[in-house]
């Protein structure tokens, strides 16, 4: 009988389905922080936009938005399209296609594949193909296209000015004649007739790979999310992490890198969450860093301030993800959002800028709500004193899809999804 | 009687399975094969070409094998597909995928591909990242065919 118990333990034990070690994982329940009651920021609904949609121009998903700065045009990221809609009437005045055209700025710039002794395809020194080099290497025009798929990322108004980043993807010839496809950022500067008027392709290094996740421009310098599969000492301080924002000159030639994985980062996967990439915002002379589960806010190597009154941390979810991800791929299923909104309650969707005043933007996850979650919108000082907040509902049949704020009119604009149509929900922020 | 003829075939067709939907959409007879891919609209350039790779090996090997090829897509209006379309000069089949389409065709949560014969029996599963596992099964599928 005692044999037969411990075999079954035994088994219990080992079933990959539910180990001991992820039922506690799958179980988690994040522990309730009390808050406090702050001032509220007020939020006034102004104005609900129908955003014209074609044949050539269906909008699947606004990745990212952002305001001209007299507020009467914005820019849209849909996919491969950048669209700049007339604010008062809704219809779309001008489209940017990520061409493949593009991939020849990247050629043309100067800027060369790193080497690698570590990768076979990145050994010797070579060049970006520009587009006449195509077909001597064999790369027909359908190759090219089916590779090369550029598309638009992020689009910021940066003092006063509409910049774009886009991610290009070009190629390389090895001396083996193996064809390799680097995706490089491109960031584009816009005129206020909406044309480019000037761009940058930003320098990539073995070690820290410019990604188009997030950028911005202060008035010397470009800052843009980086990835890396490598570990680098950070200040000579004796701690190694991974890269993940990068400083550029204006050229987009590499400086320094300014933000590494925090170690919450590197104990949750470190290399292999190639993806960690902040948020940038520059709030007066400081250039701040918002992970999206890091519930603090970062400088130039260095922590700044925390984010404040919040009703649950993710510490628990960074020491766990991990173990959940095994069991994911043990049982060959996508990680379940009910439990990943467990162990991460809060999430650091976005975050904007207004009278050197930072403002991030939370997604609380919450099973209390009506849709198991609210956003909170906080309102900081540059020194990390937290002034107001205000707590927003989402709708199931008109879902809140993206963020953007418009600093002429002090509106923070929301673009929302229903089954029929999108819209921009203008909300007055007072 | 019009009323009750409506009712009747609205519980018809929401009875009807998404495998009988698909077969239905593309016409697949007894001795075809439906090769259904899973796609995002704005997924990287490598979740589309793996895939079709695989496609395309199956096509080169496939003398005698007659298959339809079917991409379910996750976007939300009908009107979307028309974006994966465009974006990937697609010219086979495709539906919208409400996020359940594999658990109802029986794929794994993560499934890229599968191959399913006519009467919805999946007969090979590809699973991303598993280059020389998925071309293994794939060679696999044609010869036993």
């Amino acid at each position: 009988m005692k044999l037969f118990i411990l075999i079954l333990l035994t088994f219990t034990l080992i079933s990959p389905k539910c180990t001991m070690k992820t039922k506690h994982i799958l179980d988690y329940q994040p522990k309730v922080i009390e808050t406090v009651k702050i001032e509220k920021i007020n939020l006034e609904l102004s104005e609900s936009l129908n955003l014209e949609e074609n044949e050539d121009f269906i909008l699947v998903n606004v990745t990212s938005a952002a305001f001209m700065n007299d507020g009467n045009h914005f820019g849209v990221i849909n996919g491969s399209k950048l669209a700049f809609y007339d604010s008062q009437t809704g219809k779309i005045v001008k489209v940017h296609i990520a061409s493949t055209e593009f991939s020849d700025l990247i050629a043309k710039s100067g800027k060369t594949p790193y080497i690698d002794s570590n990768r076979r395809y990145r050994k010797e020194q070579s060049h970006f193909l520009s587009k006449e080099e195509y077909l001597e290497h064999g790369i027909t025009e359908e190759l090219a296209d089916s590779f090369i798929k550029n598309r638009f990322s992020i689009v910021r108004n940066i003092n006063d000015t509409i910049y774009a980043s886009l991610t290009a993807y070009c190629p390389f010839v090895t001396s083996k004649s193996e064809k390799v496809y680097d995706n490089i950022p491109i960031i584009f500067k816009f005129s206020k007739d909406f044309e480019i008027s000037e761009n940058v392709v930003l320098e990539l290094k073995k070690d820290k790979h410019a990604i188009s996740r997030d950028f911005i421009s202060t008035n010397k310098n470009l800052y843009s999310t980086v990835s890396s599969l490598y570990y680098e000492p950070i200040n000579n301080s004796g701690f190694q992490s991974i890269p993940t924002v990068a400083k550029y000159d204006k050229k987009g030639n590499y400086l320094q890198t300014v933000s590494y994985q925090s170690p919450n980062y590197l104990t949750m996967g470190g290399k292999r969450l190639p993806w960690v990439a902040p948020r940038i915002v520059s709030v007066g002379d400081n250039v701040m860093m918002l992970y999206p589960d890091e519930l603090t806010v970062f400088g130039e190597n260095k922590k700044m301030f925390e984010l404040q009154n919040l009703p649950f941390k993710n510490d628990s979810g960074f020491v766990y993800y991990q173990d959940y991800q095994r069991y994911c791929r043990s049982k060959e299923m996508q990680p379940e959002i009910d439990v990943m909104a467990r162990l991460f309650p809060i999430k650091i969707m976005d975050a904007f800028e207004s009278d050197n005043k930072l403002y991030p933007i939370i997604l609380v996850w919450d099973k209390n709500k009506p849709m198991g979650f609210y956003y909170l919108i906080q309102e900081y000082t540059s020194d990390g004193k937290l002034l107001r907040e205000v707590a927003l509902d989402d709708e199931p049949e008109n879902q809140i899809r993206q963020f953007a704020f418009n600093k002429y009119d002090k509106e923070l604009v929301l673009f929302k999804k229903s089954k029929t149509s999108w819209t921009a929900e203008k909300w007055r922020m007072r | 009687m019009k009323m009750a003829i409506l009712v009747i075939a609205m519980l018809v067709f929401a009875n009807q399975t998404l495998f009988e939907q698909l077969k239905e959409k593309c016409e697949l007879s007894k001795n075809e094969y439906l090769i259904v891919i899973f796609q995002t609209p704005g997924n990287c350039v490598k979740c589309f070409i793996e895939p079709m790779d695989l496609v395309e090996l199956i096509k080169k090997n496939s003398l005698g094998i007659n298959y339809k090829l079917m991409a379910l897509v996750s976007v939300e209006r009908e009107i979307e597909l028309k974006v994966f379309q465009k974006e990937n000069d697609w010219k086979h089949y495709m539906l919208v995928d409400d996020g359940n389409a594999r658990k109802d065709l029986g794929a794994k949560g993560i499934a890229m591909m599968i191959i399913l014969d006519s009467r919805g029996k999946i007969m090979a599963e590809f699973l991303p990242n598993q280059y020389d596992k998925n071309i293994e099964k794939a060679k696999k599928f044609v010869k036993s065919r």
